[in-house]
C-alpha cells in the first residue's frame, strides 16, 4: 500500500466516523478528540483506532437537541461538553478542521493530480475560494440529512474567510426556517459564560 | 486647528485629477444604460475589459471616496446591521454598505456586468468580491497572482497569462462582442504609457524633499486603476510628472 493508498484509507474512516456519530457511545467532547487524532496520528495508527471505534458502533438514540456546527476549529474543546451538558448534540460539523478535511478518493494515477483531485473536490470551503452559495446548499444539505434543528457558527475573532460569508448564510437558513446562533471567541482564552449563556438561550429556542 | 491643516497645500495638478475622477463617477451614474459595467480591484488586468468597451468602477477607491467626504460611519453601519463583522476590512465593509443602503457620495453607482479581482493586491479581495458575486448573481473572475520574493519565474508568468486568457471568453460573453486585437493593442499601448509616467513620479519621490507626498501618491492612482488605457489618463501622469520635475511650482 503506498502513501496515498494509506491516506485515503485513513480519509475513508474518518468519514465512516463522521457518518456513524451518532451510533457510537462517545460524548461529542471525546468523538472530536478522536476526529482530530487524524490531524497528527500516522495514517496507519489513525486507522487502528478508527476501526476499533467503529467496532463499537450500537443501535443506540441518543438524546438532546440536534444541532450542526460551523467555523474554524471547536477550540476551546470544552465548548462541545458545554453544548452536552445545555441539552445539545452535534450530529454534523463544517468546521474546517474536521468536516471540510472529508477528503474523497482522488481518482488519476499521478499521485499529485491524485492530491490535488482530492482537495478541490473536498466540501465547500471559503478558505479555498467555493462560493457562498455551495457553501449555503452545503450546510442546509448538513442539518436536512441529519435532521439538525439548528446552526451553531462558533467563529474564531478575525477570520475574514469566515465572517465575509456569515450574513448571506444565516439569510440563506432563516429563509429555510433554520434558526442559527453566531458566536464568536478568541481561541487562547477559555469558554466566557456569556458564549455559555447565549448557547443556552439558543438550545431552549429550538 | 483643523486636520486639514495638518497636511500640505493642495497641489496645482490635484485640481485636474479630481476632475478626470469626478467625470468618471458622473459618467458611472448613468454607464448601466450605456453598456456594460466591471467592478475591479486595484492592479487588475483591466486592459481586455478596456477593449471591450466596459464601464470600469473600483470599489477600494469608492471607500477611499466616502472616507474623504466623512461618510464611512454611516455607510458601513448598513452593512454592520446585515451582520457583516466591524472586524472585517473597512474597504470591503464601506462598499458592502454602499451596496446595501445605496448611500453614496457620488450620487449613484452603476451595478456590475461583472466582476473581476487580482490578489496581486490582497486575499481580502476574494473574499470580498464573493460577496458582491453572490448579492448581485453576476460573474466573477479571479485573477491569482502567485508570490513573488525576488523575480517571477516562467512559469509564475505562464499561470497568470492562462488565468487571463481564460477570462477573455468569459467578458466577452458579458459584453456581448468579440475582442477585437486592434482596439486591445491600443489599449495596452495608452496604458504602458500610464505605466511608465506614474512609475517615473513614484520614482522621484525618492527625492528629499519629495515632491508629492503619500496621500497624493494615494489620491493620485484612481486614474491608474479605473482608467488605464484612457488617453485622458496619459496626459493627467504627464501633466503630473512635468510638475514633479519643478518642484517649487507644485504648491498652487
Amino acid at each position: 500500500m503506498d502513501c496515498n493508498q494509506r491516506e485515503e484509507l485513513a480519509d475513508e474512516r474518518l468519514a465512516q466516523l463522521h457518518q456513524r456519530r451518532t451510533a457510537l457511545p462517545f460524548t461529542d467532547f471525546d468523538f472530536y478528540r478522536l476526529i482530530r487524532s487524524r490531524e497528527y496520528l500516522p495514517a496507519e495508527t489513525f486507522v487502528e483506532l478508527a476501526e476499533g471505534s467503529l467496532a463499537q458502533a450500537a443501535d443506540i438514540k441518543r438524546g438532546g437537541i440536534p444541532v450542526v456546527l460551523s467555523g474554524i476549529v471547536p477550540e476551546p474543546m470544552n465548548v462541545l461538553e458545554s453544548i452536552s451538558e445545555l441539552g445539545g448534540r452535534i450530529v454534523a460539523d463544517d468546521f474546517a478542521c474536521c468536516g471540510r478535511r472529508l477528503y474523497p478518493r482522488g481518482t488519476s494515477d499521478d499521485p499529485f493530480r491524485r492530491m490535488a483531485e482530492r482537495i478541490v473536490y473536498a466540501p465547500p470551503d471559503p478558505t479555498r475560494g467555493n462560493s457562498i452559495q455551495e457553501r449555503l446548499d452545503h450546510l442546509l444539505g448538513l442539518v436536512r440529512s441529519n435532521e439538525a434543528k439548528g446552526v451553531i457558527f462558533y467563529e474564531v475573532k478575525f477570520c475574514e474567510p469566515e465572517l465575509f460569508d456569515l450574513p448571506n448564510l444565516r439569510k440563506g437558513l432563516q429563509e429555510a426556517h433554520i434558526p442559527s446562533l453566531v458566536v464568536e471567541v478568541d481561541i487562547n482564552d477559555p469558554l466566557s459564560h456569556q458564549v455559555r449563556t447565549r448557547l443556552e438561550a439558543f438550545l431552549e429556542i429550538l | 486647528m483643523s486636520t486639514d491643516d495638518l497636511f500640505a497645500p493642495p497641489l496645482k495638478v490635484s485640481a485636474q485629477v479630481s476632475e478626470l475622477v469626478a467625470r468618471h463617477y458622473l459618467k458611472g451614474r448613468h454607464a448601466n444604460k450605456h453598456g456594460k459595467v466591471a467592478w475591479v480591484t486595484s492592479g487588475a488586468p483591466v486592459e481586455f475589459l478596456k477593449a471591450l468597451n466596459f464601464y470600469l468602477l473600483y470599489p477600494e477607491n469608492h471607500a477611499a471616496v466616502c472616507g474623504a467626504r466623512k461618510m464611512v460611519v454611516d455607510i458601513s453601519s448598513a452593512a454592520e446591521e446585515a451582520g457583516y463583522s466591524r472586524e472585517i476590512c473597512s474597504y470591503a465593509r464601506t462598499d458592502i454598505g454602499a451596496m446595501l443602503s445605496g448611500k453614496t457620495p457620488v450620487g449613484k453607482l452603476p451595478k456590475p456586468d461583472l466582476l473581476v479581482a487580482s490578489t496581486n493586491i490582497c486575499q481580502t479581495v476574494i473574499h470580498w468580491y464573493r460577496v458582491l458575486a453572490h448579492h448581485f448573481n453576476v460573474p466573477f473572475i479571479l485573477i491569482d497572482a502567485p508570490f513573488i520574493y525576488t523575480h517571477a519565474s516562467d512559469h509564475a508568468i505562464e499561470f497568470v497569462k492562462r488565468q487571463i486568457e481564460e477570462s477573455i471568453p468569459i467578458a466577452e460573453a458579458v459584453a456581448g462582442k468579440s475582442l477585437d486585437e486592434e482596439n486591445l493593442q491600443e489599449v495596452v499601448r495608452l496604458s504602458r504609457a500610464a505605466m511608465h509616467l506614474w512609475l517615473e513620479i513614484l520614482e522621484r519621490c525618492q527625492h528629499h524633499p519629495a515632491p508629492i507626498s503619500v496621500f497624493d501618491q494615494f489620491i493620485f492612482m484612481a486614474p491608474i486603476v479605473e482608467m488605464r488605457g484612457d488617453a485622458a489618463t496619459v496626459e493627467v501622469y504627464a501633466a503630473i510628472r512635468d510638475l514633479t520635475r519643478k518642484s517649487r511650482s507644485l504648491i498652487g
